[in-house]
Protein backbone atom coordinates (compact mmCIF):
# COMPACT_ATOMS: atom_id res chain seq x y z
CA UNK A 1 0.00 0.00 0.00
CA UNK A 2 1.43 3.40 -0.94
CA UNK A 3 1.95 6.08 1.70
CA UNK A 4 -0.57 8.47 0.11
CA UNK A 5 -3.20 5.75 -0.04
CA UNK A 6 -2.66 4.96 3.64
CA UNK A 7 -2.95 8.65 4.49
CA UNK A 8 -6.08 8.96 2.35
CA UNK A 9 -7.68 5.98 4.11
CA UNK A 10 -6.80 7.40 7.52
CA UNK A 11 -8.38 10.75 6.57
CA UNK A 12 -11.49 9.01 5.28
CA UNK A 13 -11.84 6.97 8.48
CA UNK A 14 -11.37 10.09 10.57
CA UNK A 15 -14.15 11.80 8.57
CA UNK A 16 -16.52 8.85 8.92
CA UNK A 17 -16.11 8.82 12.70
CA UNK A 18 -16.39 12.59 13.00
CA UNK A 19 -19.58 12.74 10.90
CA UNK A 20 -20.90 9.58 12.57
CA UNK A 21 -20.39 10.87 16.10
CA UNK A 22 -21.77 14.34 15.44
CA UNK A 23 -24.81 13.11 13.50
CA UNK A 24 -25.53 10.40 16.09
CA UNK A 25 -25.36 13.00 18.87
CA UNK A 26 -27.81 15.23 16.96
CA UNK A 27 -30.18 12.31 16.30
CA UNK A 28 -30.06 11.33 19.99
CA UNK A 29 -30.84 14.89 21.07
CA UNK A 30 -33.80 15.07 18.66
CA UNK A 31 -34.91 11.71 19.96
CA UNK A 32 -34.76 12.75 23.63
CA UNK A 33 -36.50 16.02 22.74
CA UNK A 34 -39.70 14.01 22.19
CA UNK A 35 -40.37 12.95 25.81
CA UNK A 36 -38.89 16.24 27.07
CA UNK A 37 -41.17 18.22 24.72
CA UNK A 38 -44.36 16.35 25.56
CA UNK A 39 -43.63 16.54 29.28
CA UNK A 40 -43.35 20.32 28.98
CA UNK A 41 -46.34 20.59 26.62
CA UNK A 42 -48.68 18.43 28.69
CA UNK A 43 -47.57 19.86 32.02
CA UNK A 44 -48.13 16.48 33.69
CA UNK A 45 -46.02 15.54 36.71
CA UNK A 46 -43.80 12.62 36.01
CA UNK A 47 -42.24 10.29 38.57
CA UNK A 48 -38.66 10.12 37.27
CA UNK A 49 -37.66 7.56 39.92
CA UNK A 50 -40.29 5.18 38.62
CA UNK A 51 -39.24 5.87 35.01
CA UNK A 52 -35.62 5.07 35.88
CA UNK A 53 -36.50 1.84 37.68
CA UNK A 54 -38.69 0.63 34.80
CA UNK A 55 -36.22 1.74 32.12
CA UNK A 56 -32.92 0.54 33.55
CA UNK A 57 -33.30 -3.26 33.21
CA UNK A 58 -34.44 -2.92 29.61
CA UNK A 59 -31.74 -0.33 28.86
CA UNK A 60 -28.95 -2.57 30.22
CA UNK A 61 -30.22 -5.58 28.27
CA UNK A 62 -30.55 -3.59 25.06
CA UNK A 63 -27.30 -1.71 25.73
CA UNK A 64 -25.19 -4.85 25.99
CA UNK A 65 -26.86 -6.45 22.97
CA UNK A 66 -26.52 -3.23 20.93
CA UNK A 67 -22.87 -2.66 21.82
CA UNK A 68 -21.90 -6.23 21.00
CA UNK A 69 -23.87 -6.12 17.75
CA UNK A 70 -22.12 -2.91 16.66
CA UNK A 71 -18.66 -4.21 17.59
CA UNK A 72 -19.18 -7.43 15.68
CA UNK A 73 -20.62 -5.71 12.59
CA UNK A 74 -18.03 -2.91 12.31
CA UNK A 75 -15.19 -4.99 10.81
CA UNK A 76 -17.68 -6.62 8.42
CA UNK A 77 -19.57 -3.65 6.94
CA UNK A 78 -17.49 -0.70 8.12
CA UNK A 79 -18.13 2.02 10.72
CA UNK A 80 -20.12 4.34 8.41
CA UNK A 81 -22.76 1.67 7.77
CA UNK A 82 -22.88 0.93 11.52
CA UNK A 83 -23.47 4.61 12.41
CA UNK A 84 -26.40 4.82 9.97
CA UNK A 85 -27.78 1.43 11.06
CA UNK A 86 -27.61 2.45 14.68
CA UNK A 87 -29.68 5.59 14.05
CA UNK A 88 -32.21 3.97 11.76
CA UNK A 89 -32.67 0.66 13.58
CA UNK A 90 -33.89 -2.68 12.21
CA UNK A 91 -30.24 -3.70 11.96
CA UNK A 92 -30.16 -7.49 11.86
CA UNK A 93 -33.37 -7.89 9.85
CA UNK A 94 -32.67 -5.20 7.25
CA UNK A 95 -29.50 -3.07 7.32
CA UNK A 96 -26.99 -5.86 7.90
CA UNK A 97 -28.48 -8.17 5.21
CA UNK A 98 -28.63 -5.20 2.79
CA UNK A 99 -24.92 -4.54 3.40
CA UNK A 100 -23.99 -8.22 2.94
CA UNK A 101 -26.07 -8.40 -0.24
CA UNK A 102 -24.36 -5.28 -1.65
CA UNK A 103 -20.90 -6.73 -1.03
CA UNK A 104 -21.97 -10.04 -2.58
CA UNK A 105 -23.44 -8.59 -5.78
CA UNK A 106 -20.50 -6.25 -6.38
CA UNK A 107 -17.95 -8.91 -5.44
CA UNK A 108 -16.17 -6.69 -2.90
CA UNK A 109 -15.17 -8.65 0.20
CA UNK A 110 -16.33 -7.86 3.72
CA UNK A 111 -13.97 -5.57 5.59
CA UNK A 112 -12.31 -4.28 2.39
CA UNK A 113 -12.33 -0.56 1.54
CA UNK A 114 -14.60 -1.12 -1.47
CA UNK A 115 -16.79 -3.47 0.56
CA UNK A 116 -17.26 -0.77 3.20
CA UNK A 117 -18.17 1.84 0.55
CA UNK A 118 -20.89 -0.31 -1.07
CA UNK A 119 -22.17 -1.44 2.35
CA UNK A 120 -22.53 2.20 3.38
CA UNK A 121 -24.55 3.06 0.27
CA UNK A 122 -26.70 -0.08 0.69
CA UNK A 123 -27.51 0.68 4.34
CA UNK A 124 -28.43 4.28 3.49
CA UNK A 125 -30.66 3.16 0.59
CA UNK A 126 -32.34 0.60 2.84
CA UNK A 127 -32.87 3.23 5.57
CA UNK A 128 -34.44 5.68 3.11
CA UNK A 129 -36.79 3.07 1.63
CA UNK A 130 -37.92 1.84 5.06
CA UNK A 131 -38.51 5.36 6.37
CA UNK A 132 -40.52 6.14 3.24
CA UNK A 133 -42.65 2.99 3.60
CA UNK A 134 -43.31 3.66 7.28
CA UNK A 135 -44.27 7.23 6.32
CA UNK A 136 -46.70 5.89 3.70
CA UNK A 137 -47.89 3.55 6.44
CA UNK A 138 -48.98 6.36 8.70
CA UNK A 139 -50.66 8.21 5.83
CA UNK A 140 -52.64 5.40 4.25
CA UNK A 141 -50.73 2.14 3.76
CA UNK A 142 -50.97 0.48 7.20
CA UNK A 143 -54.77 -0.07 7.18
CA UNK A 144 -54.51 -1.41 3.62
CA UNK A 145 -51.64 -3.81 4.36
CA UNK A 146 -53.00 -5.09 7.66
CA UNK A 147 -55.78 -7.33 6.21
CA UNK A 148 -53.30 -8.81 3.74
CA UNK A 149 -50.65 -9.55 6.36
CA UNK A 150 -53.18 -10.95 8.83
CA UNK A 151 -54.69 -13.27 6.20
CA UNK A 152 -54.25 -16.84 7.57
CA UNK A 153 -52.62 -17.98 4.30
CA UNK A 154 -50.17 -15.07 4.23
CA UNK A 155 -49.32 -14.93 7.97
CA UNK A 156 -46.91 -17.95 7.88
CA UNK A 157 -44.92 -16.22 5.14
CA UNK A 158 -44.24 -13.17 7.33
CA UNK A 159 -43.86 -15.28 10.50
CA UNK A 160 -41.03 -17.03 8.71
CA UNK A 161 -39.55 -13.97 7.03
CA UNK A 162 -36.48 -13.91 9.27
CA UNK A 163 -35.65 -17.63 8.72
CA UNK A 164 -36.03 -17.01 4.96
CA UNK A 165 -33.71 -14.02 5.20
CA UNK A 166 -31.18 -16.03 7.23
CA UNK A 167 -31.19 -18.88 4.73
CA UNK A 168 -30.60 -16.47 1.85
CA UNK A 169 -27.89 -14.55 3.70
CA UNK A 170 -25.97 -17.34 5.46
CA UNK A 171 -25.95 -20.23 2.99
CA UNK A 172 -23.48 -18.82 0.41
CA UNK A 173 -20.96 -18.15 3.20
CA UNK A 174 -21.47 -21.55 4.82
CA UNK A 175 -21.02 -23.26 1.44
CA UNK A 176 -17.90 -21.15 0.79
CA UNK A 177 -16.25 -21.79 4.18
CA UNK A 178 -17.85 -24.91 5.70
CA UNK A 179 -14.84 -25.51 7.97
CA UNK A 180 -15.13 -22.05 9.52
CA UNK A 181 -18.92 -22.27 9.83
CA UNK A 182 -19.11 -25.52 11.82
CA UNK A 183 -17.91 -24.20 15.21
CA UNK A 184 -20.07 -21.05 15.57
CA UNK A 185 -23.22 -22.69 14.21
CA UNK A 186 -22.82 -25.82 16.34
CA UNK A 187 -22.01 -23.82 19.50
CA UNK A 188 -24.95 -21.45 18.94
CA UNK A 189 -27.34 -24.33 18.24
CA UNK A 190 -26.29 -26.19 21.40
CA UNK A 191 -26.72 -23.01 23.49
CA UNK A 192 -30.10 -22.24 21.88
CA UNK A 193 -31.28 -25.82 22.46
CA UNK A 194 -30.18 -25.86 26.12
CA UNK A 195 -31.35 -22.34 27.00
CA UNK A 196 -34.61 -22.36 25.03
CA UNK A 197 -36.45 -19.03 25.26
CA UNK A 198 -33.73 -17.58 27.59
CA UNK A 199 -31.37 -17.56 24.59
CA UNK A 200 -32.91 -14.37 23.20
CA UNK A 201 -32.56 -12.57 26.54
CA UNK A 202 -28.92 -13.64 26.97
CA UNK A 203 -27.92 -13.09 23.34
CA UNK A 204 -25.95 -9.93 24.10
CA UNK A 205 -23.77 -11.85 26.54
CA UNK A 206 -23.54 -15.00 24.42
CA UNK A 207 -22.60 -13.35 21.12
CA UNK A 208 -19.01 -12.46 22.19
CA UNK A 209 -18.57 -16.09 23.30
CA UNK A 210 -19.69 -17.42 19.91
CA UNK A 211 -17.48 -14.93 18.10
CA UNK A 212 -14.45 -15.84 20.23
CA UNK A 213 -15.10 -19.55 19.65
CA UNK A 214 -15.46 -18.92 15.92
CA UNK A 215 -12.27 -16.84 15.73
CA UNK A 216 -10.38 -19.33 17.93
CA UNK A 217 -11.36 -22.27 15.70
CA UNK A 218 -10.52 -20.23 12.58
CA UNK A 219 -7.07 -19.48 14.03
CA UNK A 220 -6.42 -23.16 14.69
CA UNK A 221 -7.39 -24.02 11.07
CA UNK A 222 -5.24 -21.13 9.79
CA UNK A 223 -2.18 -22.29 11.76
CA UNK A 224 -2.65 -25.89 10.67
CA UNK A 225 -3.02 -24.82 7.00
CA UNK A 226 0.13 -22.69 7.31
CA UNK A 227 2.05 -25.63 8.79
CA UNK A 228 0.81 -27.89 5.99
CA UNK A 229 1.85 -25.34 3.36
CA UNK A 230 5.31 -24.99 4.97
CA UNK A 231 5.70 -28.78 5.07
CA UNK A 232 4.67 -29.04 1.40
CA UNK A 233 7.25 -26.40 0.48
CA UNK A 234 9.92 -28.34 2.34
CA UNK A 235 8.93 -31.59 0.62
CA UNK A 236 8.98 -29.92 -2.81
CA UNK A 237 12.44 -28.48 -2.16
CA UNK A 238 13.66 -31.91 -1.06
CA UNK A 239 12.34 -33.62 -4.22
CA UNK A 240 13.77 -30.80 -6.38
CA UNK B 1 -57.76 17.27 34.11
CA UNK B 2 -57.75 15.09 31.06
CA UNK B 3 -58.35 11.41 31.62
CA UNK B 4 -57.23 10.45 28.13
CA UNK B 5 -53.80 10.94 26.58
CA UNK B 6 -54.78 11.53 22.93
CA UNK B 7 -54.59 15.31 23.36
CA UNK B 8 -50.83 14.73 23.86
CA UNK B 9 -50.18 11.76 21.57
CA UNK B 10 -51.96 13.17 18.51
CA UNK B 11 -51.07 16.81 19.09
CA UNK B 12 -49.34 19.12 16.63
CA UNK B 13 -46.45 19.43 19.09
CA UNK B 14 -45.99 15.67 19.01
CA UNK B 15 -46.19 15.64 15.19
CA UNK B 16 -43.57 18.39 15.02
CA UNK B 17 -41.17 16.70 17.49
CA UNK B 18 -41.45 13.33 15.72
CA UNK B 19 -41.12 14.81 12.23
CA UNK B 20 -37.97 16.73 13.23
CA UNK B 21 -36.39 13.54 14.63
CA UNK B 22 -37.17 11.62 11.45
CA UNK B 23 -35.86 14.43 9.25
CA UNK B 24 -32.64 14.35 11.33
CA UNK B 25 -32.21 10.64 10.64
CA UNK B 26 -33.00 11.08 6.94
CA UNK B 27 -30.37 13.84 6.69
CA UNK B 28 -27.81 11.54 8.31
CA UNK B 29 -28.62 8.74 5.84
CA UNK B 30 -28.52 11.08 2.82
CA UNK B 31 -25.22 12.66 3.92
CA UNK B 32 -23.63 9.28 4.51
CA UNK B 33 -24.92 8.07 1.15
CA UNK B 34 -23.15 10.99 -0.49
CA UNK B 35 -19.96 10.09 1.38
CA UNK B 36 -20.38 6.47 0.25
CA UNK B 37 -20.80 7.46 -3.42
CA UNK B 38 -17.78 9.77 -3.28
CA UNK B 39 -15.70 7.10 -1.58
CA UNK B 40 -16.80 4.55 -4.17
CA UNK B 41 -15.70 6.87 -6.99
CA UNK B 42 -12.36 7.47 -5.24
CA UNK B 43 -11.79 3.72 -5.01
CA UNK B 44 -12.69 3.21 -8.67
CA UNK B 45 -16.07 1.53 -8.19
CA UNK B 46 -18.09 2.40 -11.28
CA UNK B 47 -21.32 4.31 -10.85
CA UNK B 48 -23.37 1.52 -12.45
CA UNK B 49 -22.30 -0.84 -9.67
CA UNK B 50 -23.30 1.77 -7.08
CA UNK B 51 -26.69 2.25 -8.75
CA UNK B 52 -27.09 -1.52 -8.78
CA UNK B 53 -26.44 -1.53 -5.01
CA UNK B 54 -29.05 1.18 -4.41
CA UNK B 55 -31.72 -0.60 -6.48
CA UNK B 56 -31.04 -4.02 -5.03
CA UNK B 57 -30.96 -2.72 -1.42
CA UNK B 58 -34.09 -0.65 -1.95
CA UNK B 59 -36.05 -3.53 -3.45
CA UNK B 60 -34.85 -5.96 -0.80
CA UNK B 61 -35.96 -3.55 1.98
CA UNK B 62 -39.59 -3.37 0.83
CA UNK B 63 -40.66 -6.82 2.08
CA UNK B 64 -39.09 -6.61 5.58
CA UNK B 65 -40.65 -3.12 5.93
CA UNK B 66 -44.19 -4.48 5.66
CA UNK B 67 -44.31 -6.18 9.11
CA UNK B 68 -43.21 -2.82 10.55
CA UNK B 69 -46.58 -1.48 9.44
CA UNK B 70 -48.27 -4.22 11.47
CA UNK B 71 -46.23 -3.20 14.54
CA UNK B 72 -47.33 0.35 13.82
CA UNK B 73 -50.98 -0.68 13.83
CA UNK B 74 -50.44 -2.53 17.15
CA UNK B 75 -48.74 0.46 18.76
CA UNK B 76 -51.12 3.20 17.54
CA UNK B 77 -53.91 2.51 20.09
CA UNK B 78 -51.31 2.52 22.88
CA UNK B 79 -48.96 5.31 21.86
CA UNK B 80 -50.97 7.44 19.41
CA UNK B 81 -50.27 8.14 15.74
CA UNK B 82 -46.89 9.83 15.90
CA UNK B 83 -44.75 8.20 18.61
CA UNK B 84 -44.89 4.73 16.94
CA UNK B 85 -43.98 6.44 13.65
CA UNK B 86 -40.76 7.80 15.09
CA UNK B 87 -40.06 4.72 17.21
CA UNK B 88 -40.25 2.48 14.14
CA UNK B 89 -38.22 4.85 11.94
CA UNK B 90 -35.45 5.73 14.41
CA UNK B 91 -33.01 3.49 16.31
CA UNK B 92 -35.28 0.62 17.39
CA UNK B 93 -36.79 -2.31 15.58
CA UNK B 94 -40.34 -3.54 15.14
CA UNK B 95 -39.83 -6.46 17.52
CA UNK B 96 -38.06 -4.37 20.17
CA UNK B 97 -40.55 -1.50 20.14
CA UNK B 98 -43.57 -3.72 20.71
CA UNK B 99 -41.74 -5.51 23.55
CA UNK B 100 -40.48 -2.26 25.15
CA UNK B 101 -43.91 -0.62 24.97
CA UNK B 102 -45.53 -3.71 26.46
CA UNK B 103 -42.99 -3.85 29.33
CA UNK B 104 -43.37 -0.11 29.97
CA UNK B 105 -47.18 -0.36 30.06
CA UNK B 106 -47.00 -3.22 32.59
CA UNK B 107 -44.48 -1.31 34.74
CA UNK B 108 -47.09 1.44 35.13
CA UNK B 109 -49.72 -1.00 36.34
CA UNK B 110 -51.71 -1.52 33.14
CA UNK B 111 -52.44 -4.98 31.82
CA UNK B 112 -51.92 -4.45 28.09
CA UNK B 113 -51.24 -2.01 25.28
CA UNK B 114 -54.98 -1.67 24.65
CA UNK B 115 -55.73 -0.17 28.09
CA UNK B 116 -56.72 3.51 28.41
CA UNK B 117 -53.77 5.30 30.05
CA UNK B 118 -53.74 8.48 32.05
CA UNK B 119 -51.73 11.36 30.51
CA UNK B 120 -49.09 10.85 33.27
CA UNK B 121 -48.73 7.18 32.36
CA UNK B 122 -48.52 8.02 28.66
CA UNK B 123 -45.70 10.53 29.13
CA UNK B 124 -43.88 8.09 31.45
CA UNK B 125 -44.22 5.31 28.86
CA UNK B 126 -42.79 7.66 26.21
CA UNK B 127 -39.82 8.29 28.52
CA UNK B 128 -39.33 4.57 29.13
CA UNK B 129 -39.41 3.45 25.48
CA UNK B 130 -37.00 6.28 24.62
CA UNK B 131 -34.65 5.72 27.56
CA UNK B 132 -34.52 1.96 27.10
CA UNK B 133 -32.69 2.25 23.79
CA UNK B 134 -30.30 5.05 24.83
CA UNK B 135 -27.46 2.88 26.17
CA UNK B 136 -27.43 0.90 22.96
CA UNK B 137 -27.33 4.12 20.90
CA UNK B 138 -24.59 5.58 23.11
CA UNK B 139 -22.42 2.52 22.53
CA UNK B 140 -21.91 3.96 19.02
CA UNK B 141 -19.40 6.34 20.61
CA UNK B 142 -17.13 3.36 21.38
CA UNK B 143 -16.78 2.59 17.66
CA UNK B 144 -13.89 4.95 16.92
CA UNK B 145 -11.21 3.43 19.20
CA UNK B 146 -12.43 -0.07 18.38
CA UNK B 147 -12.38 0.53 14.62
CA UNK B 148 -8.90 2.12 14.87
CA UNK B 149 -7.60 -1.01 16.57
CA UNK B 150 -9.18 -3.29 13.94
CA UNK B 151 -7.88 -1.13 11.07
CA UNK B 152 -4.35 -1.10 12.50
CA UNK B 153 -4.44 -4.91 12.60
CA UNK B 154 -5.63 -4.90 8.97
CA UNK B 155 -2.91 -2.38 8.03
CA UNK B 156 -0.20 -4.74 9.24
CA UNK B 157 -1.21 -6.97 6.35
CA UNK B 158 -1.87 -10.02 8.48
CA UNK B 159 -3.04 -12.93 6.32
CA UNK B 160 -5.29 -13.96 9.18
CA UNK B 161 -7.33 -10.70 9.12
CA UNK B 162 -9.74 -11.67 6.27
CA UNK B 163 -10.24 -15.03 7.99
CA UNK B 164 -10.89 -13.27 11.29
CA UNK B 165 -13.57 -11.08 9.67
CA UNK B 166 -15.22 -14.13 8.08
CA UNK B 167 -15.09 -15.94 11.44
CA UNK B 168 -16.72 -12.97 13.20
CA UNK B 169 -19.40 -12.85 10.52
CA UNK B 170 -20.09 -16.57 10.84
CA UNK B 171 -20.24 -16.21 14.65
CA UNK B 172 -22.84 -13.51 14.20
CA UNK B 173 -24.82 -15.59 11.69
CA UNK B 174 -24.65 -18.62 14.00
CA UNK B 175 -26.20 -16.71 16.90
CA UNK B 176 -28.91 -15.25 14.63
CA UNK B 177 -29.81 -18.61 13.06
CA UNK B 178 -29.58 -20.93 16.07
CA UNK B 179 -32.98 -20.17 17.67
CA UNK B 180 -34.67 -21.08 14.37
CA UNK B 181 -32.46 -24.08 13.59
CA UNK B 182 -33.30 -25.80 16.91
CA UNK B 183 -36.96 -24.79 17.02
CA UNK B 184 -38.29 -28.25 16.23
CA UNK B 185 -41.81 -27.07 17.06
CA UNK B 186 -41.63 -24.92 13.94
CA UNK B 187 -40.49 -27.30 11.22
CA UNK B 188 -41.74 -24.76 8.66
CA UNK B 189 -39.08 -22.31 9.89
CA UNK B 190 -36.27 -24.87 9.58
CA UNK B 191 -37.40 -25.89 6.08
CA UNK B 192 -37.76 -22.23 5.11
CA UNK B 193 -34.07 -21.67 5.93
CA UNK B 194 -33.17 -24.68 3.76
CA UNK B 195 -35.40 -23.63 0.84
CA UNK B 196 -34.18 -20.00 0.86
CA UNK B 197 -30.58 -21.25 1.15
CA UNK B 198 -30.93 -23.68 -1.76
CA UNK B 199 -32.62 -20.99 -3.86
CA UNK B 200 -29.86 -18.45 -3.29
CA UNK B 201 -27.21 -20.99 -4.34
CA UNK B 202 -29.15 -21.80 -7.54
CA UNK B 203 -29.79 -18.12 -8.32
CA UNK B 204 -26.16 -17.18 -7.62
CA UNK B 205 -25.05 -19.85 -10.07
CA UNK B 206 -27.49 -18.59 -12.73
CA UNK B 207 -26.33 -15.06 -11.85
CA UNK B 208 -22.81 -15.92 -13.01
CA UNK B 209 -24.24 -15.96 -16.54
CA UNK B 210 -27.24 -13.62 -16.21
CA UNK B 211 -26.23 -10.48 -14.32
CA UNK B 212 -29.72 -9.31 -13.38
CA UNK B 213 -30.41 -12.60 -11.57
CA UNK B 214 -27.39 -12.06 -9.31
CA UNK B 215 -28.66 -8.60 -8.42
CA UNK B 216 -31.97 -9.95 -7.13
CA UNK B 217 -30.81 -13.37 -5.93
CA UNK B 218 -30.96 -12.37 -2.27
CA UNK B 219 -34.41 -10.72 -2.31
CA UNK B 220 -35.72 -13.46 -4.65
CA UNK B 221 -34.50 -16.24 -2.36
CA UNK B 222 -36.01 -14.60 0.70
CA UNK B 223 -39.38 -14.27 -1.05
CA UNK B 224 -39.16 -17.87 -2.32
CA UNK B 225 -38.56 -19.00 1.28
CA UNK B 226 -41.57 -17.01 2.45
CA UNK B 227 -43.81 -18.37 -0.33
CA UNK B 228 -42.67 -21.88 0.61
CA UNK B 229 -43.54 -21.18 4.29
CA UNK B 230 -47.06 -20.08 3.30
CA UNK B 231 -47.56 -23.05 0.97
CA UNK B 232 -46.14 -25.58 3.43
CA UNK B 233 -48.31 -24.24 6.28
CA UNK B 234 -51.39 -24.43 4.05
CA UNK B 235 -50.41 -28.02 3.13
CA UNK B 236 -50.07 -28.96 6.82
CA UNK B 237 -53.45 -27.37 7.43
Amino acid sequence: MTESKTKNNALFNEKIHRVGRISTAIVLMLFIAIPVGITMYSGVEVNYGMILSSTLPLAVMMGVAGAVEKMSMTPIMGPGAVYVSSSTGNVSNMKFPAAINAMTITGHPQGSEKGEAVALVAVCASALVTTFIVFLGIIFLAPLVEPLLSNPYVTPAFDNMFPALLGAMATPFIVKSPKLAVTPILASCIAAFVLGSKFALLKGFLLPVFILLSVGAAYIFYRSDEKKAAQNNKDMKKTA
Amino acid sequence: MHSNFSYISNSTVMLFLCAIAIIGVLCQAIYFMRIGFKRGAELGIDSDAMKQVVISSGIFSIVPSLPILISYMILVPALGKFLPWVRLSVIGSAAYETMAADMAVKAYGYSSLSDAFSPEAYVSIAWTVTGAILLSALSTFLLKPYDKKMKSMQGKGSKFMPILISAMFLGLLGSMSAPYLVDFGNITGILTIVVAGATVIILNNIGKKVKIVKEFAFAGSMITGMVFAAAFSAFLG
